[in-house]
């Protein structure tokens, strides 16, 4: 491994000379190179590195949790690992009888970098053979990936999935029980008056996990369906009922189902009724807030989410009834939309109005109460959102236009948030430093941290303002960024082969991450995007970073 | 006398209707595209994901007039109508530029699947443009600009 790192950055000193470890002077357009050690990468920053090789490639996607920067010269090898190939067929049954399905097969686990979404790899399925070669990178000792295989028709076979230590090359298997050996549930939808619910989608799910246990299957217009769990399913799984249809203004079911009840015959009966509900009723709502004049501002473009628990208070079936309903404001910043209300007395609906990134006003989570006959609810009032400014400078203090500014969200669990549950999530407003380097921009309140990216032309690094608390106005003044230091890079296979088209991106990650577990989002701040490129046809790739802060 | 007075005409004529400067100067227009063979996950059939699933997707683009600033945002084709999903990024260039001046790079993380039905499928499109967008939801390049789209075919769970 050192060998092979020596050997490639000798390749790449040779390809470089003297250049190598050459920094900018910060002036625009200029660059300069000085003799190493007088201006190595800042070695404060804990780099890691996410390498993604070109598509007709036979290398995937790779996390580097470490990356050794030479910080004298400047240097740095991006070695892949070995990567594995999980083959099998996927056929649905056993022996002479079983039959090929069309089907993807879908690899998943955590970063190796911590904060960074789970790794994905996908293969698809021969539809004549049913074979698949999934290549994915060889696991570290403890690492595994989640296997799934999932029927294209998924109302034929249940999804399978196994844990796969990806320690060498391997048969996979990924063969379908037959479908009519598994456990089954069945059952009708009714309303309150006992008449079948037609076109309502039915599906088991884990109740941890919510991943599908079972076939997915639509009532039929007896309202009767039947799904088949995968084989051993745990001790609960949650039957979801969903309309296929917003326009449909039925609510979702669940019923938590004890898997011990499925009789000898290996199927158990669950009926779902739907709560006596109201009919749904049109209400209009506006949507405002004050603008920085004082006057008020009407909402033209937010998605407006209202969801209520509409179950029946009184049933003894354990069926929980929640309705959801999503719309858009219009020019007039009204929002129309059907909820079901009470047969009498209010109901209060959970609401989550989401501003488009260019709005003034925030995203808000709030509460309505409707009545019935209710035409007109409440306005909902959005507060303004607070303005973060300040002054970018060169190192040599003077304003540096035409930087961009970036914000990210300063926790993982913020970046997942309310919003990107309901599936509404909105990237941040970004924005351009004026001539006087001078930036202003607002956003939702909460803590962000906030990316400076300099002009290309300016050879400067990007820097991220960590931490910065939005409940009001805030001016963090005149940042001045750090002198640039260019790095070279090479990216190549285990064997020194180099690797081309690849794009390559250097992030720091933030010590306290260390602290966290795996999968705390509250806990876990995002890595920060410092540097990346592509790599050139030789594999070579440079890049610019923070020199160190004298 | 009359090609000595054909050529005065001719010279008149040049006075009178001269060559714009600015016609001879501008650069043309070239519309950004996707490089799809760097784009990740590829266009095509994506998923099928849950709805918890967070992606990490690499968008790369060309654009040879370099003064040119990349916006690409992710719609939702519904109803025959792309539907802005809330996601939009810069493509910035590489600094320092490597073998290509032109490529853009960027990128969105997002649960894709959040919100979707069970076992639905959804066509996700991608839209690079090289003069930003009419607002913060259109899919129309503001100006003159020019744009490129591509599309995932996704599954959720």
């Amino acid at each position: 491994m050192h060998v092979r790192t020596h050997v490639a950055l000798l390749a790449v000193s040779a390809l470089f000379g003297l250049a190598a470890g050459g920094c900018t002077d910060g002036t625009p357009g200029a660059v300069v190179s000085c003799m190493p050690p007088e201006c190595p990468t800042d070695t404060t920053l804990r780099l890691v590195a996410e390498v993604d090789p070109p598509n007709d490639s036979t290398w995937v996607r790779q996390e580097f949790a470490s990356l050794t920067l030479d910080t004298q010269t400047g240097l740095f090898a991006l070695t892949l690992d070995a990567q594995v190939t999980l083959s099998g067929t996927v056929r649905v049954g056993k022996g002479t009888g079983s039959q090929t399905i069309p089907a993807t097969v879908v690899a998943t686990r955590p970063s190796r970098i911590a904060g960074r979404p789970d790794v994905y790899y996908q293969a698809t399925v021969n539809p004549i053979t049913g074979e698949f070669a999934l290549v994915v990178p060889r696991s570290l000792p403890g690492e595994q990936y989640a296997v799934r295989v999932t029927a294209i028709n998924s109302s034929l076979v249940p999804p399978k999935q196994l844990m796969v230590t990806a320690d060498g090359d391997q048969d996979v298997d990924l063969r379908f029980d037959d479908p009519l050996t598994l456990p089954e549930i069945r059952g009708a939808l009714l309303d309150s008056l006992g008449q079948p619910v037609p076109g309502v989608q039915v599906q088991a799910i884990d109740t941890t996990t919510l991943a599908a246990l079972s076939t997915t299957t639509t009532t039929d217009d007896q309202g009767a369906y039947s799904v088949r769990l995968v084989p051993n399913p745990p001790a609960t799984v949650r039957v979801v009922a969903t309309p296929t249809l917003p326009a449909a203004q039925l609510p979702s079911l669940t019923l938590d189902l004890s898997t011990a009840k499925l009789s000898p015959t290996n199927s158990m009966t669950a009926n779902l009724h739907v709560p006596p509900l109201a009919a749904p009723a049109h209400i209009t709502f506006k949507v405002v807030g004050m603008g920085t004049s004082g006057a008020e501002i009407v909402e033209k473009a937010a998605t407006c989410v209202f969801t209520a628990d509409v179950s029946d208070p009184n049933a003894t079936d354990g069926v929980k009834a929640s309705y959801r309903a999503t719309a858009m404001t219009d020019l007039l910043g009204q929002v129309d939309v059907a909820l079901i209300p009470m047969a009498s007395g209010n109901r209060t609906y959970a609401v989550i109005v989401s501003p488009d990134s260019q709005s003034d006003l925030s995203a808000t989570a709030t509460t309505v109460s409707i009545a019935p006959g209710m035409g007109y609810g409440k306005d909902i009032v959005l507060p303004l959102r607070p303005q973060v400014s300040g002054q970018v400078l060169d190192p040599q203090g003077k304003p540096l236009s035409k930087l961009m500014v970036v914000p990210g969200a300063s926790t993982v669990a913020q970046s997942l948030g309310p919003n990107m549950t309901l599936g509404i999530a909105v990237t941040p407003r970004q924005t351009v430093a004026d001539g006087d380097g001078r930036f202003a921009l607002r956003l939702d309140r909460g803590v962000w941290d906030i990316g400076l990216i300099p002009p290309a032309d300016s050879m400067l690094p990007r820097l991220w303002l960590t931490n910065a608390v939005l409940d009001a106005d805030v001016d963090v003044g005149p940042v001045m960024l750090p002198r640039g230091v260019m790095v070279h890079g090479v990216v190549h296979d285990p064997r020194g082969v180099a690797l081309p088209l690849a794009n390559v991106r250097l992030y720091t990650i933030n010590e306290l991450n260390a602290g966290c577990s795996s999968g705390d989002s509250n806990c876990l701040v995002p890595p920060r995007l410092r540097a990346e490129g592509s790599s050139g046809a030789d594999g070579v790739l440079s890049l610019i970073l923070p020199s160190q802060p004298k | 006398m009359n090609s000595a007075l054909y050529g005065l005409v001719v010279y008149g004529v040049g006075c009178v209707i001269p060559t714009p400067l600015d016609q001879t100067q501008q650069t043309p227009n070239y519309s950004p595209v996707f490089v799809t063979s760097q784009v990740q996950p590829r266009f095509g059939p994506l998923g099928p994901l849950s709805q918890s699933q967070l992606l990490s997707i690499t968008m790369v683009a060309s654009d040879a007039n370099l003064d040119d600033t990349l916006q690409a945002r992710l719609f939702e084709l519904i109803n025959g109508t792309l539907v802005a999903t809330g996601q939009t990024t810069t493509l910035n260039p590489i600094v320092p530029a490597g073998d290509d001046a032109t490529l853009r790079l960027g990128g969105f993380e997002l649960a894709l699947c959040a919100g979707k039905a069970p076992a639905s499928i959804h066509y996700i499109y991608a839209v690079v443009a090289d003069r930003g967008f009419q607002s913060p939801t259109s899919s129309v390049v503001s100006g003159n600009g020019l744009s490129d789209t591509n599309h995932w075919e996704l599954s959720c769970m």
